[in-house]
């Protein structure tokens, strides 16, 4: 993937253009709002990876004109700022996800592993979902696997639904608790543990293969066994 | 001017830009236009000029202008009033003259009907005997222009009527008018005339009224504004001293209310009302720094032992490796590597920790400053019960309690605010209520939290979440809501100490009131919200509680 990086600390920008090389992806990183805008426009990148506040013009002016001149590029934003009314503002900027500093490595790479695969899903609307005997019919909003079929509540249905979009790659708490329950906020008591466990109760547990795996620290993961 | 209105103003110092301008429109000699832009090194008689006005608080005085203003406008309506009443009684005395005289007229025509202009004649010649000041003026000339008889000596010759001097009629050194009525009578002149001396009369009558009610009127208003002035001078004292001590750093002292409530006093009230908001926001803010002084410095010290622990390690590990003093080989190396993780983990486990607090911190700021009001919108408070509800009751049975709800799923309950907040406030309450009173590692039965919702009588939308747990001490309710506060039983547990400050932030924004009472057992968080919540402007929340 060609990300394109405009951070101007350059203890973050190292930190995540190592990360992101060592997960096989191309970084271009550069400190200037201005030049990133510039660069952004002729280089054919997958994914925008931009600082709100930098020098030269800052993260919000750069997307409004990038988006203004016809780039939909899918963008995330890395900010200090963790009002509410900046995220909805930079959602509203045009910026399709946003996370707020100090953030893990982790927590960047699945989310922007999302955004690059988010086109390709909107294109063909996809009606099933399916991981090894798991199969998600979005349009009946049922599941089975194998022969059995799984009852589930429509929260449960949503949560799979979001696991199961990104099978294989790691989905982190903070975008379970924004994408399934809506929560723009750290909630200090178990929740994302108490329903993923209960859902693993229905999916997994009853069957000899796990496809739900946690991954310590960083959150789950649906994939098939190898 | 408008600016001038400020009662402060009387008390205060020079204030070069209004003098200066009172000055040029003044137009008064370069000596004064000066003294604006006068230079430090000011002569002495400029600087004597500034002070002089400076001093001059009556002139510069609010009240002594009012007081100036309305004594004009008392004046002007008195000079109309006085003109009018002076116009309609020089009317009415002109006409009684001319009446006068018609009559007198008709009286000759009589007579000369009667008995021919002889007899006129004879009339003329009785009146010369009398003077023509204080009766009537009597002339008959002849057709040859020859005085004939009466007691004028030169009548008016214009035809009609004609307004003349004494001198003209040839009274020599008589300067007082005379009215007369000049007739075509038989080839002779009649002329028929009375003094306008009770014309004039009247005149000074009027003139003195009005000098005597203008005298009395500026004394009185000039007592007024004096009375009044330094009426204001006092107060405005008063609050120049109240401000001046403010101002000093002494944020206890309140401006003063006089017993006249009036739009003087509303004044100080709100400004005292802000004062009050504001000295408890600077206590809630020196109570604040110290304590997240305190608890930020907790997780850095533990932040600081873990890390040394590791960085212990590697020296260890490097040491070993480097001597071969591990005698016990691999086994060792591992167990040093899993203390190395376990140290590196719990060090990334307090910046977590520090972080969820300065988060918490900022959005309890942030809901505080307002600034979330341009998100309002309507939706239904029961809806955000219901689906806390449903998340929440696999996480309160792992807590080994129940959920309970206590609304009607089928009323709607119209709220008008930040659903995203109001989910948050809702969470807080229930989070809260499963960590208190969830305690001790045995799963028991550790009761029933319940959710409520409602709307009252008088229009209120409203919300409870109550606990079965081991509840607050009355004396510590209030103190919960602090930033930072904890209970010193629950400050070994987990947790930020700032969750019910964001849920008496945000029922503060919303115009509502959080109310803690016993649930006995247990513990009830009520938060009601005001249906007539000022839904714009900054100052909504505190405008609603100031009342």
């Amino acid at each position: 993937m060609h990300i394109l990086l405009a951070e101007d600390d350059p203890s973050v920008s190292e930190y995540v253009t190592r990360g992101f090389t060592e997960a096989g992806h191309v970084v271009d990183a550069l400190a200037d709002g201005r030049q990133a805008m510039i660069q952004a426009l002729q280089g054919e990148y997958d994914v925008l990876v931009l600082d709100r506040m930098m020098p030269g013009m800052d993260g919000m002016a750069m997307l409004k004109s990038l988006r203004a001149s016809g780039d939909r590029t899918p963008a995330i934003f890395l900010t200090a700022v963790s009002g509410v009314d900046d995220r909805v503002e930079g959602l509203e900027a045009g910026a399709d996800d946003y996370l707020v500093k100090p953030f893990a490595f982790s927590e960047l790479l699945a989310r922007v592993n999302a955004l690059a695969r988010r086109p390709a899903a909107s294109e063909g609307e996809t009606t099933r979902l399916q991981v090894h005997d798991l199969e998600l019919d979005l349009l009946s909003r049922t599941a089975r696997r194998g022969d059995v079929a799984i009852e589930l509540q429509p929260r449960e249905f949503t949560l799979l639904e979001v696991l199961m979009r990104n099978a294989g790659r790691i989905v982190s708490r903070t975008m379970l608790l924004e994408q399934v329950w809506d929560f723009h906020f750290d909630p200090k008591t178990s929740v994302v543990e108490t329903h993923v466990s209960r859902l693993r109760a229905k999916i997994d547990k009853p069957f000899e293969v796990a496809l739900l795996h946690t991954v310590r620290n960083l959150g789950y993961s649906m994939r098939p066994p190898r | 001017m408008a600016s001038d209105a400020m009662p402060l103003e009387a008390g205060a110092g020079p204030a070069p830009g209004r003098t200066s301008a009172l000055v040029a429109g003044e137009g008064a000699s370069p000596l004064i236009v000066d003294r604006g832009s006068c230079p430090a090194p000011c002569t002495w008689w400029q600087r004597a000029a500034r002070g002089a006005f400076a001093r001059s608080t009556l002139l510069r005085s609010v009240a002594f202008r009012i007081g100036f203003a309305f004594w004009l406008l008392f004046n002007l309506c008195l000079a109309f009033a006085g003109w009018g009443a002076y116009e309609t009684l020089q009317a009415r005395v002109l006409m009684r003259l001319d009446e006068d005289i018609l009559e007198r007229y008709a009286l000759i025509e009589t007579v000369h009907a009667e008995r021919g202009i002889e007899a006129v004649e004879a009339l003329s010649r009785e009146r010369e005997r009398l003077p023509m000041e204080s009766a009537m003026g009597f002339a008959l000339v002849g057709a040859d222009g020859a005085r004939v008889a009466g007691n004028v000596e030169m009548p008016p010759a214009v035809e009609g009527w004609s307004v003349v001097t004494g001198e003209a009629l040839g009274v020599p050194g008589d300067t007082g008018k005379y009215r007369f009525l000049t007739v075509e009578l038989d080839e002779h002149t009649l002329a028929l005339g009375k003094s306008l001396e009770p014309f004039v009369e009247i005149r000074e009558v009027a003139a003195h009224c009005l000098l005597v009610m203008f005298a009395a009127s500026t004394a009185l208003a000039l007592l007024c504004a004096l009375w009044v002035t330094q009426r204001l001078r006092r107060r405005a004292d008063g609050w120049s001293r109240a401000l001046e001590r403010l101002a000093g750093g002494d944020l206890a002292q309140r401006l003063p209310v006089s017993s006249v409530q009036d739009s003087i006093d509303d004044m100080a009230l709100t400004v005292n009302a802000a004062l009050e908001r504001l000295a408890r926001n600077v206590d809630t803010m020196r109570e604040v720094s110290t304590n997240i002084a305190h608890d930020l410095k907790t997780p850095l010290n533990r932040l600081h032992i873990h890390l040394e622990e590791a960085a212990t390690e590697v020296a260890e590990g490097a040491l070993g490796t480097g001597t071969g003093r591990t005698g016990e080989g691999g086994s060792g190396e591992a167990d040093g590597a899993s203390r190395l993780e376990r140290s590196l983990e719990a060090a990334l486990e307090e910046t977590a920790h520090v972080n969820a607090t300065f988060e918490a911190l900022l959005r309890v700021a942030q809901i505080e400053g307002g600034a979330r009001r341009r998100k309002f919108a309507h939706f239904d408070l029961r809806e955000v019960l219901s689906t806390v509800a449903e998340i929440y009751e696999p996480v309160v049975e792992e807590a080994c309690q129940s959920l309970r709800t206590g609304f009607d799923p089928a009323l709607a309950l119209p709220m008008y605010g930040d659903r995203e907040l109001l989910m948050q406030l809702v969470v807080n309450l229930v989070e809260n209520a499963v960590r208190h009173c969830h305690d001790g590692p045995e799963c028991e039965d550790a009761g029933t939290i319940e959710i409520r919702g409602g709307q009252s009588g008088d229009g209120h939308v409203w919300l409870a979440v109550a606990d079965r747990g081991p509840g607050i001490p009355e004396a510590e309710r209030e103190k919960v809501f602090q930033r930072l506060y904890r209970l010193e039983r629950s400050r070994t547990t987990r947790g930020t100490g700032l969750g019910l400050s964001l849920v008496r932030a945000i029922a503060e924004l919303h115009c509502g009131r959080v109310e803690l009472s016993d649930n006995a057992p247990g513990l009830c968080f009520r938060v009601s919200f005001d249906r007539n919540c000022p839904t714009e402007g900054p100052g909504g929340p505190t405008g609603a509680r100031g009342r």
